[in-house]
């Protein structure tokens, strides 16, 4: 075998070793995890997702809310997420389960959402009484981000549609505050994509305990 | 390439061997410089909506129905999540590897001095039609909403698929005519090169397969992405940029290069632990702990080949400084060399669990981004072609390119240096302040807007000199061209 034989050997070796390392090995640790059943409750942990919400998550990957938005929850010595009451433990493998993509991001310009399905204090400011995300909120969030105060969130109108009023539909038109509603006549509707977002969205709950992350008391 | 003599390439063989590369290289410099501008734009409309939300939302104003469909469309497509992947990914495959391919090519004929005969040339030119095809079709998707969400493997499955076919016509090319060299001793540039030419299908390959077919689940995909932007990053990139250097340094300064051993194990260790540092961005993540410590120590490691790689360019340079100071095409690569070592150093410091803490999500990640894909990467890539442009057209380049050369480097140079002072003060006050937890979040960004600014400055500065650069790699192929047309006609 010449210098190139050599060379090749080595550059596939090197290759080799990170994949089985750090693809191979791994597979058989977090990819084959299972859910577990809470004792008490006799639930399963983590829930399982809706048809609907796994389709959310593609929206969510899709439309590249990772890059303002993460969905992880570093321990308490890797970070202030707990202190922030973005969740109540470390998020670990086992609560992507059964997420095809586990949106973990990249950047935090916008607040952890791996909880974001569970109430607690107001996630930008931290403190105030807790309250639940629901999907009336959610979807004023993304239709008309600047009728919410000091929201830089980005508009995703093109989510909704704008119609003529057809038949009595208010269950599923968007109410709109003050100064941000529709024409006379007129009604906003979420997309598929969008009622999948927020059904995604709201599910977003890993504050179950889990053996190798149990929630302190 | 000061007014008298341009970059001293000769010596290395046949000048027809450059010359019959003329039709695919120029096609592949005009492409990646194109798609350079096309992210630099994307990145400004994206970078201009963290200020300025609802920049492009024009839905709301417009009416008419045609006029109002292509407003809408543009807010769905540039919408600052879309904006942020396809900057990413048009940054990546379009001018970055893109740009790498052609130099790889050229220095491939340059280590190998085999020619591509006109059949294989036209194999070549239709694998680039392909692979910008690829780009473009991954960007629509990207626009269209179907974008993967894995940063820097953005690309729908399909515009994937068409970039790897594209690129196994030009690897399996390169792989030939190095299969073909008689010598039996490789150089240390061709250490690097051929180990880029496989490590980036083997890279990407797997990374497909995971990722796109479904075949796993939960924190895995995350993992597998993690590895996959950890190799192309080092192993694929920073490996061709390397290669680069190592052949480009010793052949204009008129040098041999010494320090082989050193070089030797220094492209060992790089090898090895640069395929093990992609997880490393996954500090603080859901993963079992031995995995990301094991990368962090890997991307803390890759220190030592770092320094003993920007050592081994350094050296030569410092001493021929004379030289250096007259040849702008070194004032490029030098900028490389020593950022490559800062870039190792930043990437090291932010795998620290303590500094990951503070700075990981925030601004400052962009200035390490920055970095490696401008003052590393980039600023390798412009002295190259800048090099290799000449050798392609047989002729110098044109007094006004040279000069615009000069001017396109202190812009570029000077913006960097901007735009990662902006972010490493935005990202360094918002990192603390989202890190004490009594402190709104929403404070957190208002404690970043004086150095947002500064990086917006920054980026001015370097969408400026990408300008100057498309404008001067099309003004010499399309001189070229010219000529050669004339020389057509004449004979």
């Amino acid at each position: 075998m010449n210098g190139y034989g050599r060379l090749f050997v080595g550059i596939l070796f090197a290759f080799v070793f990170s994949w089985a390392a750090l693809i191979l090995v791994p597979l058989n640790q977090v990819g084959n995890l299972m859910p577990l059943e809470d004792q008490t409750s006799g639930d399963l942990n983590p829930p399982a997702l809706s048809g609907l919400a796994k389709r959310g998550s593609q929206v969510y990957a899709a439309n590249g809310c990772a890059s303002c938005h993460t969905q992880q929850v570093r321990s308490e010595s890797g970070g202030s997420d707990i202190a922030r009451q973005w969740g109540a433990r470390q998020t670990v493998a086992r609560d992507y389960l059964y997420h095809s993509n586990p949106n973990l991001g990249s950047m935090r310009l916008g607040p952890d959402l791996a909880n974001l399905g569970v109430e607690r204090p107001d996630l930008n400011v931290n403190a105030g009484p807790k309250k639940k995300y629901d999907a009336a909120g959610l979807h004023q969030l993304f239709y008309a981000p600047r009728s919410i105060k000091g929201s830089s969130h980005p508009s995703y109108s093109f989510l909704y549609e704008k119609r003529e009023i057809k038949g009595a539909n208010a269950e599923v038109s968007l109410i709109l505050p003050v100064g941000f509603e529709t024409e006379e006549g007129k009604e906003v509707v979420p997309s598929e994509d969008a009622k999948a977002l927020v059904a995604y969205l709201l599910s977003l709950n890993r504050m179950y305990a889990l053996p190798e992350a149990p929630v302190k008391p | 390439m000061n007014g008298s003599k341009d970059v001293q390439l000769e010596g290395y063989g046949d000048e027809n061997l450059d010359r019959s590369l003329q039709g695919p290289l120029s096609l592949l410099f005009v492409c990646s410089a194109l798609w350079l501008v096309v992210s630099s734009l994307l990145g400004a409309v994206a970078f201009w909506q963290l200020k300025f939300p609802g920049l492009i939302d024009f839905k709301a104003g417009i009416q008419t129905p045609y006029v109002g469909w292509f407003f809408d469309f543009i807010h769905q497509a540039l919408n600052y999540g879309r904006a942020v992947a396809a900057t990413k990914s048009v940054m990546i495959y379009g001018w970055l590897l893109q740009g790498f391919l052609g130099v790889a090519i050229w220095l491939t004929g340059r280590l190998t001095k085999k020619m591509i005969c006109k059949t294989g040339n036209y194999f070549l030119l239709g694998a680039i039609a392909l692979w910008n095809i690829g780009v473009l079709v991954g960007l629509m998707g990207v626009f269209s909403g179907e974008a993967s969400g894995f940063s820097g493997f953005d690309f729908p499955k399909y515009a994937a698929a068409i970039l790897f076919t594209a690129y196994a016509f030009i690897g399996l090319g390169m792989g030939m005519r190095f299969a073909k060299k008689s010598c039996s001793v490789p150089t240390p540039s061709e250490w690097y090169l051929i180990g880029a030419i496989f490590w980036f299908p083997w890279f990407f390959g797997v990374a497909y397969y995971f990722v796109f077919c479904k075949v796993v689940f939960g924190v895995m995909p995350a993992l597998v992405h993690a590895w996959y932007i950890g190799g192309l990053e080092v192993l694929v990139l920073g490996s061709l940029a390397i290669s680069i250097l190592y052949y480009l340094v010793p052949s204009i300064l008129g040098l041999a290069l010494n320090r082989v051993h050193s070089a030797k194990s220094a492209f060992w260790f790089f090898a090895f632990l640069g395929a093990w540092s992609g997880v490393r961005h996954l500090v603080g993540g859901p993963l079992p702990a031995w995995m990301i410590s094991s990368s962090v120590v890997a991307g803390v490691l890759l220190l030592i080949p770092g320094t003993i790689i920007a050592n081994n360019q350094m050296v030569p340079l410092w001493s021929n400084w004379c030289k250096v100071k007259s040849t702008p095409v070194l004032w490029y690569l030098a900028t490389g060399g020593v950022s490559l070592l800062v870039w190792i150093s930043l990437e090291a410091m932010m795998s620290l669990r303590g500094v990951s803490a503070a700075l990981r999500f925030s601004y400052f990640e962009m200035g390490v981004s920055a970095v490696f894909e401008y003052a590393f990467l980039s600023m390798v890539l412009f002295g190259s072609i800048y090099a290799i442009l000449p050798t392609l057209t047989g002729k110098e380049l044109p007094c006004c390119v040279k000069c615009c050369s000069k001017c396109q480097f202190w812009w570029g140079f000077c913006g960097v240096i901007t735009f990662f002072t902006g972010t490493f003060f935005a990202g360094t006050f918002m990192g603390l302040g989202i890190n004490f937890a009594p402190m709104a979040f929403v404070a957190t960004t208002n404690l970043a807007s004086p150095f947002f600014w500064l990086s917006v400055a920054g980026g001015i500065m370097v969408l400026l000199a990408n300008l100057i650069f498309v404008k001067n790699v099309v003004a010499t192929v399309l001189s070229a061209c010219c000529e050669s047309n004339k020389e057509g006609c004449c004979s």
